[in-house]
């Protein structure tokens, strides 16, 4: 059933009312707010339970490196070295600095979207993900840097928390990208014209909710000693 | 049919009107780099401060975390019920993870108390535990043999 509440304060012939100047339809929902997007917050809400939980590992673990008693007289880890010995924060800080900057080229692609700018919100898309891809070389780079060092996922407590924290961000960022690249596949082929807009800003919010849980983690994990 | 249901009343450019243009965005971008700026610069400050320090950190990880939810995910804009669902989860997670970081003793000096340790064994007992209760040995009756 529709909401039978009747507000008379437009014209339903005014031509732009069911599709405002950015590109929104607005469909007839309780909320106001299309499924599609209110879906996404509902998944964004969800996933801060998810990174919410693994921030607190880290937290709780990072300075008890120790091993885990499996076992009476079986210990698993216990490597002394922890994630935070390796730190390379100019490093790291760069690469903040990239995914901030990714998360301005989205924006930008939406509202270009929003404009009817079709060739310029594929060009902010294409920024955003290749700023992305340049954040995972980072942490690529990073990961490999702390392994050869001798930090492994099962070293210690520790780094298993840090691991398993920064590798998570790092499949949604990847995840992000995907989308990204499928985003500006589907506009080159014309299949988000202006009145599917909405689908970009979508991709967005995902996008900057993936910033949003690195600037916790860069304090959090990086520079809160 | 000229009625129009009331999710329907957005008027033509709601939401253009409402969305900040590139120029604030650009502008919120620049804060965000200075306020970084400064997070990083916290690295070096002298180890003395690291109470200062990470007050101070929070605080600017909040300003950074609201601008960027703000403006860029532009719930400052958008319908309420956004905001509410989202800080809904946030909330509930902030409030579930400090209460089971507290039942980890995390907030016992951050946990450097308990160095080496892996939290499941904390606090440290006084005493060692007396060794399990084993069954007394069962009673052996030595049988003569004779009737």
């Amino acid at each position: 059933m529709t909401d039978t509440i009747i507000d008379t304060s437009h014209d339903i012939d005014d031509p732009n009312f069911s599709e405002d100047s950015i590109g929104h339809t607005h469909l007839p929902t309780n909320t106001g707010v299309s499924n599609e997007k209110l879906g996404m917050w509902v998944f964004l809400g969800s996933e801060c339970l998810m990174f919410g939980g693994l921030i607190s590992t880290y937290m709780l673990y990072k300075n008890r490196p120790g091993g885990l008693e499996i076992a009476p007289g079986r210990t698993v880890g216990g490597g002394a070295t922890k994630p935070s010995d390796l730190f390379d924060i100019p490093f790291t800080s760069v690469t903040s600095f990239v995914l901030l900057a990714s998360s301005l080229t989205m924006v930008l692609a939406v509202n270009a979207a929003g404009r009817n700018h079709m060739d310029r919100m594929r060009i902010w898309l294409g920024a955003t993900a290749s700023l992305g891809a340049l954040f995972i070389g980072g942490q690529v780079y990073e990961f490999t840097t702390f392994v050869r060092e001798g930090l492994g996922y099962t070293t210690n407590t520790a780094s298993s928390a840090f691991f398993t924290l920064t590798g998570f961000h790092g499949v949604h960022v990847t995840i992000g990208i995907l989308m990204l690249v499928v985003t500006i596949a589907m506009s080159l082929r014309g299949r988000i014209p202006h009145s599917r807009a909405e689908a970009v800003e979508i991709v967005g919010l995902y996008w900057h909710f993936v910033d949003v849980v690195w600037i916790l983690i860069f304090t959090v994990v990086y520079l809160i000693k | 049919m000229a009625a129009v249901t009331a999710s329907e009343s957005h008027g033509a450019g709601d939401h253009a009107d409402h969305h900040p243009s590139d120029l604030t965005y650009w502008k919120v971008f620049f804060a965000l780099v200075a306020l970084t700026a400064l997070e990083v610069s916290t690295y070096w400050w002298p180890e003395e401060w690291h109470k200062v320090t990470a007050v101070l950190l929070i605080v600017m990880m909040l300003i950074k975390f609201g601008a960027v939810a703000m403006y860029f995910m532009h719930l400052k804009s958008d319908a309420l019920i956004l905001r509410r669902v989202f800080f809904f989860g946030m909330v509930l997670a902030v409030a579930v993870y400090i209460a089971a970081l507290g039942a980890m003793v995390f907030f016992h000096d951050s946990g450097n108390a308990v160095q080496g340790r892996t939290g499941f064994d904390y606090p440290p007992r006084e005493k060692p535990l007396p060794p399990p209760a084993t069954d007394p040995p069962p009673i052996i009756r030595e049988t003569t043999g004779g009737h």
